[in-house]
């Protein structure tokens, strides 16, 4: 048994890379490796190594029964088998077979799979009308779904019925849940207001592949990691979020013939640790980063000419823009050793295998969409795309399966909102009037949807395996609306629970069966282990008994959702992928229970498609794309006929974007860098029956490094001033051991007056193409406003210049007083500014 | 002659800085609107860097030189340009020439009987917003204290705090609008410079309608998602 004490990453498994004839192997397409040897044809050389976690004193055979499942902690989609004794999960273990994992398991998975406090068993409903007085009780299912429908039906008889319901996700929904979801939203109710979790991460990384090459879809296969003779990691803290693929990368390192490591981010990571060149930019400067080293690449002729003018549009005018950024301007704006750009150049142009990761630091940062679309560049310049060892992962996030089967924004099976023909292929598949499927325009985002909600143009809000009123500022505000109705369906009490209307209560994983999507495509299936507790019921069925009562129908008056299961709802959302880039028609559950399969899978094929865009064939025909195409800078889509007059034809696009700086770059003139700590759950569970939390009566402090507070002349408990072009905010300083250059506002128990105003210092931008707010850090300056002592305390009025921060973009430079402020008593009825 | 593309620089200059502050005023305008914050800023700057590079050819063909003679050779100075509608009619006696946008280019144009009017959408609200800006704008270049100078009447509001979409509607429809003129003088500025032989102005021009497109689509873009919320599902 694996002693998780002595290290948690376990016994390191050194490994080399695969032999010539194995790389040509696994460069076959799938029909002529199936008639190689098994061995040569699916194997990789990473050694097997089984993790297996146990319940205190229970090792692995005293398990009943071991079921399989998909990792449950992060995004990688490691496939496990959980130990089941007595009708409770009571170990997980990795399987050893299994080409994504070889048995390892992310140390937090058994934490992951722990039952937590506050697990609902029956329904609630909110009983006395007005939301004041009125509180959570436990009810039936056929209260609480009544409710629900009677609620539904009530808005959509009303004018534009279908844009007052809104739906969002989150990431604990299997493929088979989504793709209900999208049927219901889509094609039953008509809504665009369809979005989730995804949105904050997994956007940026769709949005940037769907604009190099044409669609979603990961590229490589973590076998190029066994193959690959180089590794750059893009703001990606691979040890954090990836474990298992981190090992791999590690093992290669310490084996035979390892690759070289590049990681851009910041200090104090493994990545940064491990790699051969780590380059410390400035935060938000990526775009410049990635320009110099494409001007490297270009200049020093490292870049394939042949691939780059066989196969993408648009190097003229990436050379037009990154041309103005030779490495030592990079560098400058950079903040880093221009050796150091030429350094990782040199790796990028030798390197004949890469394998590249972007994290979130690229994809949650300035410029996100455009940064990731630099990265997929160095990846076309070099041609480092299709075969074995050239790799590319944008790794934003879980949720891939959201994305895929359209319960958030996009259409189902990766479809063009904008190509008519997609949206008729979909009005065919379920026998609906395409006037009904809501394409008149991209998806409304997340944001926007909460904006709608706030209006009161969106009545109802359905939020499922989700809890955004712990994570997004000022949602509980907006949830806490008597015109909006909140349903909430979640196995847990969460925050977002406790100001629903209809608490719905849903099964775990382990609690249900369905497929998960992992990173490099591979679907594997997750199967019931244990029963839910109590009342508790599938998020499947609980759609599936929704679609029944609301009565949605087809053309012909048959109903809208015909499957009744999770595998007839596989079956379902396999008619829909067919001929799609994510075509899952080639796999069953059947294959599946033998291991995972990537999409594409046909029928014919006995496995996935491993690589996409072998030789170079993209999916960026007019007919199949995924977009048509839009302004990295603003957003701005340029339609179906300016793509193709492009005639893109399966080229990749090199897109091109010049550096902007934003609020979150720190210079002489906002030195410091203001960061907030974000709300942690609350430490008490919350308990059936509790009002929503009430912040508690904290006083804002700042936590800042005691080298700068002595640079400040600062002392411990005066009351300080820190301003950004973006605004104000006033609080007590505490000197702690923050890192230097620093300026920490911690959140937890701070009232919604704190938290906005925090919120609205660090939304330093806006990513355009993935259309989310980027909340990262934000460039201030430090001024000491008070003694120690004159610090406001407790019930001391609020002032306007305390803790105000302004909405409106000032610009660089201009510290004016905000015109808008944000002052104590944030939660009153929303306002309209005026001139006087 | 040159007067004539001096003062067509001009006006046109004028209507670059009017797009950038409304731009900004859009911005300032909708504050709950997380997606304006960049993009306002950028094309605001945007703008204003246009106005700023046509500077030097103002001066350049308000001086007169060498190029206008072998201009005024043309006959272009009696031409329909100075005749026809552009001094008479109600381009030039509109806002546009005689001030730009703050002169009340906006209704005062065709504007004003066209679509934007009749569909009700009070354009009077768009010009409050705009010249307000517009004004704010002039008095922080003149050193006021425009923040304290105009603190806002808060008054309550339905829902989201400025007004809702249609407020927004509008006000990208004025501004589209504007971008229009804009586009179009740069493809006017571009064919005079065509005749000009003068390559400096012709990439200017060009630069310049590039970056004009790009706005017009972003404006287009952000219309196209706010409508069918706006105008079919009213809040109330």
């Amino acid at each position: 048994m694996l002693d998780r004490s002595a290290d948690p990453r376990g016994r390191r498994t050194p490994y080399g890379p695969p032999d010539a004839v194995e790389r040509l192997a696994a460069a076959l397409p799938s029909h002529m490796r199936d008639a190689l040897p098994p061995v040569i044809r699916l194997g990789s050389p990473w050694p097997v190594r089984v993790d297996v976690f146990p319940e205190d004193g229970v090792a692995g055979p005293d398990a009943e029964r071991w079921v399989p499942a998909v990792s449950a902690a992060g995004s990688n989609g490691d496939a496990l088998d959980l130990a089941v004794r007595g009708g409770r999960v009571v170990g997980v273990r990795g399987r050893a077979g299994d080409r994504v994992n070889h048995g390892r398991l992310d140390p937090r998975e058994w934490q992951a799979w722990q039952p937590r406090a506050g697990r609902l068993s029956r329904p609630l409903v909110r009983e006395g009308g007005v939301r004041e007085g009125g509180r959570l009780v436990e009810t039936t299912w056929a209260v609480a779904m009544d409710r629900v429908v009677a609620r539904s039906r009530e808005l959509l008889a009303r004018p534009g019925g279908w844009g007052r319901l809104a739906f969002y996700t989150g990431p604990r929904l299997f493929l088979e849940e989504h793709y209900t979801l999208a049927v219901i939203g889509k094609a039953g109710i008509g809504t665009p207001h369809m979005d989730g979790d995804t949105r904050w991460g997994a956007a940026a990384a769709a949005a940037a592949l769907a604009a190099s090459f044409g669609t979603d879809g990961q590229p490589g296969s973590y076998t190029d990691v066994d193959h690959c003779d180089a590794l750059a990691l893009w703001g990606h803290d691979c040890a954090a979020t990836h474990p298992v693929l981190w090992e791999r990368m590690l093992d290669r390192r310490l084996g035979s013939r390892p690759p070289a490591m590049i990681a851009v981010g910041p200090e104090g990571t493994a990545a940064a640790r491990e790699a051969d060149v780590h380059l410390a930019v400035r935060p938000g400067t990526n775009v410049a980063l990635l320009n110099g080293l494409l001007h490297e690449l270009i200049a020093g002729g490292w870049h394939d000419a042949a691939y780059v003018a066989a196969h993408t549009v648009g190097f003229e005018r990436l050379w037009r823009v990154v041309e103005a950024y030779p490495a030592k301007r990079a560098a400058e704006i950079c903040a880093v050793p221009v050796g150091q750009i030429e350094q990782a150049a040199e790796i990028l142009g030798a390197a004949e295998r890469l394998v590249s990761t972007v994290g979130q630091a690229f994809l949650g940062s300035n410029q996100a969409t455009a940064a990731a679309c630099q990265v997929n560049n160095v990846h076309l310049l070099r041609g480092m795309l299709g075969r074995p060892g050239a790799g590319l992962f944008q790794l934003g996030g879980p949720g891939c399966d959201a994305l895929e089967a359209g319960s958030a924004a996009d259409l189902p099976g990766l479809r063009n909102w904008a190509d008519t023909g997609h949206v008729r292929e979909l009005a065919d598949l379920w026998n609906v009037d395409p006037a009904v499927i809501p394409h008149w325009g991209p998806a409304t985002h997340a944001t926007q949807i909460l904006r709608y909600a706030e209006e009161g143009s969106v009545g109802l809000l359905w939020i499922t395996a989700s809890d955004p009123a712990a994570t997004v500022p000022g949602l509980d505000r907006i949830l806490a609306r008597e015109d909006l109705f909140v349903v909430v369906q979640d196995p847990y009490l969460t925050e977002t629970a406790l100001l629903a209307d209809v608490v719905l209560p849903a099964a775990a994983w382990g609690e249900k069966t369905g497929t998960v999507t992992g990173a490099d495509r591979t679907v594997h299936l997750c199967e019931k282990a244990v029963e839910p507790p109590g009342e508790a019921k599938t998020d499947l069925d609980i759609l599936l008994d929704y679609a029944r009562r609301m009565d949605l129908r087809d053309r012909d008056g048959r109903p809208l959702v015909r499957w009744t299961d999770a595998e007839s709802a596989f079956e379902a959302w396999k008619a829909c992928s067919r001929g799609r880039p994510c075509d899952h028609t080639g796999i069953t559950y059947e294959r599946l229970r033998a291991g995972g399969i990537q999409w594409p899978c046909m029928p014919s094929s006995s496995h996935g498609v491993e690589r996409l865009y072998a030789g170079g064939r993209f999916a960026t025909g007019p007919g199949h794309c995924q977009t048509f195409g839009a302004d990295l800078a603003t957003g701005a889509e340029y339609g179906e006929e300016r793509y193709r007059a492009e005639n893109p034809g399966g080229r990749a696009f090199l897109h091109a974007a010049d550096f902007e700086p934003s609020p979150e770059v720190a210079d002489d003139e906002y030195p410091l860098v203001f960061t907030v700590s974000p709300r942690r759950f609350p430490a008490r569970p919350a308990r059936l029956g509790d009002a929503p939390p009430e912040p508690l009566p904290g006083q804002p402090h700042l936590e800042l490094h005691p080298g700068d507070a002595v640079a400040l002349g600062v002392e411990d408990g005066d009351l300080v001033r820190v301003e950004s072009p973006l605004g104000v905010l006033e609080a007590v300083a505490r000197l702690s051991g923050v890192r230097p250059g620093v300026v920490l506002l911690p959140l937890d128990g701070q009232d919604e007056a704190v938290t906005r105003a925090a919120a609205d210092l660090t939304l330093t931008a806006w990513d355009p193409v993935s259309r989310r707010p980027l909340r990262t850090a934000a460039a201030v300056r430090l001024v000491k406003a008070g003694r120690c002592g004159d610090a406001p305390v407790g019930d001391a009025p609020v002032g306007e210049g305390l803790y105000s921060a302004a909405a409106t973009r000032l610009g660089r430079g201009v510290t004016a007083r905000p015109e808008v402020t944000t002052a104590a008593g944030g939660g009153e009825a929303p306002e309209r500014y005026e001139e006087v | 002659m040159s007067e004539h593309l001096a003062r067509y620089l001009e006006t046109l200059s004028r209507t670059q800085h009017t797009l950038s502050s409304g731009f900004r005023a859009l911005r300032r305008g909708h504050p709950r609107e997380p997606d304006l914050c960049g993009v306002c800023e950028r094309l605001a700057a945007q703008c204003d860097d246009h106005a700023e590079r046509l500077e030097p050819f103002q001066r350049r063909y308000r001086s007169g030189g060498s190029r206008d003679r072998v201009f005024d050779a043309g006959g272009f100075d009696t031409g329909e340009f100075d005749t026809a509608d552009f001094g008479a009619g109600g381009f030039g006696a509109g806002g546009f020439d005689a001030g730009g946008f703050d002169g009340g280019a906006f209704d005062a144009a065709s504007i004003d009987g066209g679509g934007f009017d009749a569909t009700g959408l009070e354009p009077a609200d768009l010009q409050r917003v705009v010249r307000g800006a517009v004004e704010r704008e002039r008095a922080v270049a003149e050193g006021v204290d425009a923040g304290a100078a105009r603190r806002p009447r808060v008054t309550p509001g339905r829902g989201g705090g400025d007004g809702g979409g249609l407020a927004l509607l509008r006000d990208l429809h004025g501004l589209y609008l504007l971008a229009t003129e804009c586009d179009l003088s740069w493809s006017v500025v571009a064919q005079a410079a065509r005749g000009l032989r003068d390559d400096d102005l012709l990439d200017l021009a060009r630069h310049c309608a590039a970056e004009t497109a790009v706005q017009l689509l972003w404006l287009r873009t952000r219309m196209r998602q706010a409508a069918p919320q706006v105008l079919v599902v009213p809040s109330w």
